[in-house]
């Protein structure tokens, strides 16, 4: 499965919209339930799905989503697959 | 109990903390006019036989409450606020009851400071009344 589309029944799910398209070019600005308190259920969501931990730097350089994709690449993880 | 101010480091998975609560019939009153849920299962003891009961059953928001004050003032305690509580209700708790709150830390998350918590209440004689999982999370200052 694609980085994509492991993030994308995250996203759904946090922020409570089924039919949320992920994309590289989403920002939170597009998302109205993207507030403070859905953003650190995100990052929890997603440290938890790819089994790893943001440091801050990484956290304070997400804007949006093509950001966490770098991130994931970076880190090598947009090629592990879903245990 | 005194407060413990924990700090997000001080903390560990499997850390845990438990509170004895009894639901009298004062305390469960004054849960009803607080929030004007007068139902007649919680006030009624006729009503609640009629139901299947033996007593008037407290009501489950104010089982729940006491989760406020054991993660508020205990664990994680008060540098942090609630993100969130999720808890089911397997067996109703009946006025006069007295019961245990446990709650024990599943996940620390540090990237975001947050603290994942699993929340249960038993009976005096062990029985699971209700269980359930919390969120609280660290501001910024703490």
């Amino acid at each position: 499965m694609s980085v994509i589309g492991r993030l994308t029944p995250i996203f759904r799910d946090v922020f409570g919209d089924p039919a949320l398209v992920v994309t590289p070019e989403l920002k939170a600005d597009a998302v109205p339930t993207w507030d403070s308190l859905n953003h650190i259920n995100l990052i929890v969501a997603i440290e938890a799905e790819f089994d790893f931990e943001f440091t801050a730097e990484e956290l304070g350089s997400m804007t949006k989503v093509a950001d966490l994709l770098t991130i994931l690449s970076q880190r090598g993880l947009d090629r592990v697959a879903p245990s | 109990m005194t407060s413990t101010a924990y700090g997000f480091h001080d903390l560990a998975v499997g850390q845990q903390s438990s509170r004895m609560v009894t639901f009298t019939e004062e305390s469960v009153s004054a849960f009803s006019a607080l929030t004007g849920d007068h139902t007649p299962v919680h006030v009624d003891a006729q009503y609640a036989r009629t139901m299947g009961y033996q007593e008037r059953i407290v009501h489950g928001m104010f089982v729940v409450a006491h989760f406020s004050t054991i993660l508020g003032t205990d664990l994680p305690g008060p540098n942090t606020v609630i993100h969130s509580v999720q808890v089911s209700f397997a067996k109703p708790v009946l006025i006069g009851e007295t019961v245990r709150y446990t709650v024990d830390i599943s996940r620390l998350v540090k990237s975001v400071r947050v603290v994942q918590l699993n929340l249960r209440v038993e009976s005096d004689s062990g029985a699971l009344l209700s269980s359930g999982r919390a969120q609280c999370g660290f501001r910024k200052t703490s």
